[in-house]
């Protein structure tokens, strides 16, 4: 192939040379090499031509609004050819419709038979062909009059394009249904009434039966060929010297008999539009090459039938088929008429096979209207109409996402959205062989999961699929688990850092972040961040989603957890070195309690003591909406007129801090490529300002950042070294929420932009708590970082997790966090076995070393492996970050193979570790309701030949390198 | 209503001679601001009239004839008034309900006195295209008047308005039965000019043949109107045996009508409501050679406004101007501003006011819509004045203030297009037909009836 290939570059560029090279063994070049327009690609997973003629793999080439050619081996394409890959897609030809109601059901004209009436007429090329589109349909049928005997010409029309028009007088459409009989009479009064012109009575129109009908068509036929003048007389002759395709609504025997025998005697083509019960005539239709346009039975709602109905025989369309009968199909008039995949595929119920039921609704299709030079297939030559379809197109999950027509797209399920101001569906349906929930055995033989709106919706055999739904079909031997989680990792964090700083600020926007994504591309979605070190006081972390956007998912911010370091040299003070903490967080928490009653009662004596005064109660609640109004005015002052406010308004003050909060800013510079946007989320305490900077000098990593805070001026000022350089930026608040910032490179000139406050962190910084008054009722206790951490354990918001390893260690926490009756899980551990049945009855996991794997007395070890022996919860831990902590789930791989089983290593990295965790409401199981975290692998987890493929976190892709 | 003359001729007399029935007046009118057309503003300018022509147009210093009186008026403002281009009112009933009607004419059905005329004078509208109904296929003749007059000939401004064909369906119909009937009609008259022609053919060889007997011609043309009987008055379609002998007299008032329109001599208004209808009247009028064609649209065919500009189509645009769609996802209303889009697309058209509403029942009113969705004053002014003139074939005629002109004033306290401006005076070529003051009605109205 690759002597092809250079044979294809020779012959794009010199195209006429190529003939003289000759010889047998060089192929020749293909056709569509040649020829004037640009050529575009598409790349699709499987590629329709018709129902017949599937490509796995393969390339669809466009060249003026035709096909040029599907190709399957990416090597016979030209050189430089831009292609656009659709992904993991099913292209197929549009769908033709072969019957709709767009035209041919308004108001019909007084005239029984009118083959001078034409569907085109009624033709809206302004209509809105939005719910046509959706559908896939790109060309279909316009009827004229449905209620007429002879209702007039038929014709075709595409969707959408420039060139909508495929034929303006198609076939002629007779209806020999009872719904056409007793037309109105006809009258035209002359005018003015003369001797020559008198009156004439009303003339009754035929037919009554449909003996009648086909005697008034005999007739017509005949008075056509034998002078009769009138215009439909005339467009009769037309259409019977120029045999034109006769199109005969017929449903029973009768009417199709008679229609057939009308087709015999004018020797035209026979359509039956109908022939629900055709099968029984299967040889008669077939021996006049007779084609049928079924309608299989789909409804909207169950409408009522009449005691006459019949559905169609089981076999009914084998039997059409074995006679020679080309059928194309459109749903019944219950269903919507759009609905053609639909009938497709219920037309296998009537005994087509697959590929007969797609060429149903595309190439019999246009072949019946006579359209198939131009649509219905993708040939080359044909228009390059094509629908993009997400799945097998008769699957019932097959949406369709794009539509083509003639090379262009006409149709794009998510801009569509965009443009009406909608919701893209989010909803993305995941397909595999096997589904491990979290807990216990597998699903196995084909599952899947549908994740919506950031969460697992449903997760199974099979689940609901939802319209536009993204279907991402990993196969029959990939395996789906819920996302990892990291009991302990330091990404993003130092060895220590302020513990109000928030947490879910390390995670927003981490879904852009290169740093993060190897994380979540390894399948780690959620990982508990807290730093290097542990004091014996306790740290604050959170569990923090991987790969997530800005927003209260990107964390858990319900249950944190807390790092305390149970661990002691000495051997004396043992017992004294957890209690003795548990005891000074008490005391911290007791004084919030005590805040916190204090508070609650004053504001409930402050309620009384209004309802006793109604009077002074109405005076302060006008102070406090007047307060209020000015708060609101005095954010659009400069800032320096706050100073000069009055004392009693000094408590709003504290609410309005003038930095701390998240900022967003543009830089733009004739220096720089295009303009840049910068987020900062800044927070002061007195001169202290700390920040967290999405850094303009590095895409997609974060700063943190370390400076001054001046008060007085208004100006924060960082210095950061970076590569010997440094650079300054200054920020000077020249108005509320409104910043002024400088960049100076040292030696490299300087930026200034402004950045807005879209976002105010109303921090508690002491120097406005200071101005507050003095009878505002009890004020929050001073805040101690170090206790922090235990307030939120004791307040229930916190788990602890104690980092212990010698028995007596172990036994302390443990005895220690009884008595304070608190919850606490184990870090480490190392001599757990010589406890376990205190942890066994005290319901405390433990999470794993970060050595998975250890050298022990000549053998391999695995601390995990001995936990799960003893009958105890575990999780796994990292303790490290960025790529280090990316390994873990490679390194439980070799856990599993020494001794812990990759059953187990995943129960450890998923619902144990958000059992043990305290976040298994959001995480850590593949079922309804959790958070959309869900790992794609090739095959068994944690077996080394396997990868993994996919990873979602709430419910949207990490995108994979 | 059918029509009870049988002689055209001595109506096309009357029409040409209605203008010199009419008194025609002589007047000179000077105005601290007069409007000659569309952003020609003549600050203190002199409009001077005589013999129902206007004769001057120029400042303060124009010199006035000794015979002719003048009027100043140093707060008005002076234009050539309001141009309604299109509307059925004034009929006793806008159609027939005969769906092929082209013998109709207007002017059998105008009412001089109706309270219609009255009202427009009052809003200082001196034309008006009155035309049959949209509900019809072929509806009949329109006629151009002034709303003043006793009679309809007193009225009328011009010959003839047009004929009125309608490719937007009759109510009931769909546009199939719609564009049947009318090629229908097509052939029905094609069949009886092919069947006149054969006649007349036979008619000349049994006259060659009894004049070679040497009988006596026969005395044709007994009128003694020799005009009458020069053939070759079908100039369309294919040509059949005798088309060049058929004469204007062998055809009756429906045929004379049909083959008007087929020639390309008659004025077409082609009523094409929705933007499908407009599709499919371009291809219609483009199907017949057809180029003499103002497009009666609505708003709704602003999305036809590409191909309105292609085929460089005059449109009246009537009723509301604003189009409203509902987006079939989201289900939220998009409103568009028809004349922008028109404007934008550089297309010569009109507006119209809508009578059942109080407020866009003036053209003032409509035109100042315009102006407040961006186009400029001297644009939405041209649009109910001197581009409907232009839609009639009366440019320089009507609508603008120039020489030659018919001499219809309109006086107005302000701004035309201002809420506030009232109409104080109008004259109709030279005559003072509406004077406020005098206007027992509008005192009635604004003083009480306690008087």
């Amino acid at each position: 192939m690759k002597r092809f290939l250079f044979l294809a570059a020779l012959a794009a560029i010199a195209a006429p040379a190529i003939s003289s090279l000759g010889g047998d063994e060089v192929a020749p070049a293909p056709t569509w090499l040649q020829g004037e327009g640009e050529l575009q690609a598409y790349h699709a997973a499987k590629i329709y031509v018709d129902g017949s003629t599937v490509h796995e793999d393969a390339f669809l080439l466009v060249r003026d609004g035709k096909v040029a050619a599907v190709v399957a081996d990416e090597s016979e394409l030209p050189p430089f050819l831009a292609v656009t890959d659709l992904g993991e897609v099913t292209l197929m030809p549009g769908l033709v419709a072969a019957d709709s109601p767009v035209t041919g059901n308004g108001n019909q004209g007084d005239r029984s038979m009118a083959a001078h009436r034409r569907a085109f007429d009624d033709f809206d090329p302004f209509l809105e062909m939005d719910r046509v589109l959706e559908r896939g349909i790109t060309s279909f049928y316009l009827s004229p009059d449905r209620r007429r005997l002879v209702g007039g010409r038929g014709a075709v029309v595409k969707a959408g394009g420039d060139n909508r028009v495929l034929r303006e007088e198609g076939d002629l459409r007779v209806s020999l249904l009872p719904e056409a009989y007793n037309p109105p009479v006809y009258f035209r009064p002359p005018v003015p009434p003369t001797n020559e012109n008198p009156i004439v009575p009303a003339e009754r129109q035929a037919p009554m039966t449909r003996a009648g009908a086909l005697l008034a068509l005999r007739e017509s036929a005949v008075g056509s060929q034998w002078g009769a003048d009138d215009l439909h007389s005339r467009a009769m002759a037309r259409f019977l010297r120029d045999k034109g395709t006769l199109r005969v609504a017929a449903d029973g025997g009768g009417e199709i008999r008679g229609a057939l025998e009308l087709a015999d005697a004018w020797g035209t083509p026979v359509v039956i539009d109908g022939g629900n019960h055709a099968d029984g005539l299967a040889e008669a239709l077939g021996g006049q090459r007779a084609s049928v346009v079924f309608h299989p039975p789909l409804f909207t709602s169950l409408p009522d039938l009449g005691a006459d109905w019949q559905p169609p025989a089981p076999d009914a369309l084998r039997k059409l088929r074995d006679a020679g009968v080309s059928v194309a199909l459109s749903p019944s008039a219950y269903g919507r008429w759009t609905w053609l995949l639909e009938s497709a595929a219920a037309s296998m119920a009537f005994g087509l096979n697959e590929e007969e039921a797609l060429n149903g609704v595309t190439k019999t299709a246009a072949e019946i209207l006579g359209v198939s030079d131009r649509v219905g297939s993708l040939a080359t030559g044909r228009d390059a109409d094509f629908i993009v379809i997400h799945g097998n197109p008769l699957d019932a999950a097959a949406s369709v996402g794009q539509v083509y027509i003639e090379g262009e797209k006409v149709w794009d399920r998510s801009s569509r959205a965009e443009a009406a101001e909608m919701a893209v569906s989010n909803a993305v349906v995941l397909r595999a062989g096997t589904l491990w929930s979290g807990d216990g055995a597998p699903l196995t033989g084909g599952v899947e999961v549908l994740l919506k709106d950031g969460k697992i919706v449903a997760a199974g055999r099979t689940v609901p699929h939802p319209a536009g739904a993204r279907i991402v079909d990993a196969g029959a031997d990939a395996h789906l688990t819920p996302g990892f989680i990291d009991a302990r990792s330091t990404q993003a964090v130092g060895r220590s850092w302020d513990a109000r700083a928030e947490m879910g600020l390390l995670a927003s926007n981490s879904r852009e972040s290169e740093s993060w994504q190897t994380l979540a591309r390894a399948g780690i979605t959620t990982a508990v961040i807290g730093p290097s070190s542990v004091t014996a006081q306790g740290v604050l972390a959170t569990a923090v989603k991987t790969a997530a956007g800005p927003g209260a998912d990107a964390y858990v911010a319900d249950q944190r957890l807390v790092l305390m370091d149970g661990r002691n040299n000495s051997v004396t003070g043992v017992d004294g070195l957890v209690s003795g903490q548990l005891r000074a967080g008490k005391s911290y928490f007791d004084k919030w309690e005590k805040y916190r009653a204090d508070r609650a009662k004053w504001e409930e004596e402050q309620g009384k003591k209004k309802s006793e005064d109604r009077k002074s109660s109405e005076a302060d609640l006008r102070k406090r909406l007047a307060t209020g109004a000015q708060v609101e005015k005095k954010e659009d002052k400069p800032a320096e007129e706050e100073e000069a406010k009055p004392a009693e308004e000094e408590e709003v003050v504290v609410e309005v801090d003038p930095v701390n909060g998240l900022w967003e800013g543009m830089i733009e510079d004739e220096r720089l490529p295009e303009p840049m946007s910068v987020q900062a989320r800044l927070f002061h305490e007195g001169a202290k300002l700390t920040g967290i900077f999405s850094s303009p000098f590095a895409p997609g990593e974060e700063a943190e950042l370390e400076g001054t805070w001046d008060a007085d001026t208004k100006t924060g000022i960082f210095e950061i070294e970076q590569e010997g350089m440094v650079i300054t930026m200054k920020g000077v608040v020249d108005a509320p929420d409104h910043m002024n910032v400088s960049i100076d490179i040292a030696g490299l000139g300087s930026v200034e932009f402004e950045m807005n406050r879209t976002e105010v962190d109303s921090g508690p910084a002491k120097t406005t708590r200071k101005r507050v008054k003095k009878d505002a009722g009890p004020q929050p206790p001073r805040i101690d970082a170090r206790y922090e951490g235990l307030r939120a354990v004791y307040e229930g918001r916190a788990v602890a997790l104690v980092w212990a390893d010698r028995a007596e260690e172990i036994r302390a926490a443990i005895n220690a966090f009884a008595e304070a009756k608190l919850p606490m899980q184990l870090v480490g551990g190392a001599e757990a076995a010589e406890v376990a049945d205190l942890l066994r009855s005290s319901g405390i996991g433990i999470v794993a070393p970060s050595e998975l794997v250890r050298r022990e007395n000549g053998s391999d070890v695995v601390p995990a492996a001995q936990i799960n022996e003893l009958g105890l919860g575990y999780a796994f831990q990292s303790g490290a970050d960025g790529r280090r902590a990316a390994m873990l789930p490679q390194a439980l791989a070799m856990a599993a193979r020494y001794g812990l089983g990759s059953e187990q290593a995943l129960h450890g990295l998923t619902a144990g570790a958000a059992d043990l965790l305290g976040i298994s409401h959001r995480v850590g199981r593949l079922k309804a309701g959790l958070d959309g975290d869900v790992v794609v692998h090739n095959g068994t987890p944690f077996d080394l030949r396997t990868r993994v493929t996919h990873v979602f976190v709430n419910g949207q892709e990490v995108p994979q390198k | 209503m059918i029509p009870s003359r049988s002689l055209l001729p001595a109506l096309a007399l009357g029409l040409l001679a209605a203008p010199a029935l009419a008194q025609d007046g002589a007047v000179a009118v000077r105005a601290g601001k007069v409007i000659a057309g569309p952003g020609q503003v003549i600050e203190n300018g002199t409009v001077i009239v005589q013999n129902g022509r206007i004769v001057a147009v120029g400042g303060a210093d124009l010199e006035v004839p000794f015979d002719v009186l003048l009027h100043e008026y140093p707060n008005g403002v002076l234009f050539a008034g309001f141009a309604e281009t299109h509307t059925s009112n004034g009929l006793d009933r806008p159609n027939e309900n005969v769906p092929v009607a082209p013998f109709l004419n207007v002017a059998d059905s105008i009412d001089p006195v109706s309270f219609f005329f009255e009202d427009e004078l009052r809003g200082g509208v001196t034309a008006l295209g009155v035309i049959p109904g949209n509900n019809t296929v072929i509806g009949g003749l329109g006629q151009i008047v002034a709303p003043y007059g006793m009679t309809v000939e007193e009225m009328a401004l011009a010959d003839t308005m047009g004929m009125k064909i309608a490719i937007g369906p009759r109510f009931g119909w769909s546009r199939s039965a719609q564009m049947a009937e009318l090629r229908e009609a097509e052939e029905a008259l094609k069949d009886a000019l092919r069947r006149k022609g054969q006649a007349l053919l036979d008619g000349e060889a049994a006259e060659a043949d009894s004049a070679k007997a040497g009988d006596e011609p026969a005395d044709e043309s007994s009128d003694g109107d020799s005009h009458d009987d020069a053939g070759g008055y079908v100039r369309f379609g294919d040509d059949f045996p005798g088309k060049a002998l058929i004469s204007e007299e062998d055809l009756d008032d429906s045929e004379r009508g049909m083959v008007d329109i087929l020639n390309g001599d008659l004025r077409l208004w082609l009523s094409c409501p929705t933007a499908t209808d407009v599709a499919h009247g371009l291809r219609w009028a483009k199907e017949h050679g057809l180029e003499n064609v103002v497009y009666v649209v609505s708003a709704d065919a602003h999305k036809a406004a590409d191909m309105l500009a292609e085929a460089n189509a005059m449109v009246a645009l009537v009723g509301g101007l604003e189009a409203v769609e509902i987006d079939p996802v989201s289900g939220k209303e998009k409103r568009t501003f028809a004349p922008k889009v028109f404007a934008e697309k550089g297309i010569t058209f009109s507006i119209g006011s809508e009578k059942n509403r109080m407020g866009p029942d003036r053209l003032s009113y409509q035109a100042a819509l315009c102006v407040r969705e961006g186009m400029s004053k001297a644009d939405a002014f041209a649009l109910v004045t001197t581009n409907p003139a232009k839609l009639w074939g009366l440019e320089g005629q009507v609508g603008s203030l120039v020489e030659g002109a018919m001499g219809n004033l309109t006086l107005m306290s302000g701004d035309p297009l201002a809420a506030d401006s009232k109409v104080l005076h109008v004259w109709l070529r030279g005559n003072q037909v509406y004077d406020r003051a005098t206007d027992q009605r509008l005192q009635r109205l604004l003083e009480g009836s306690n008087q």
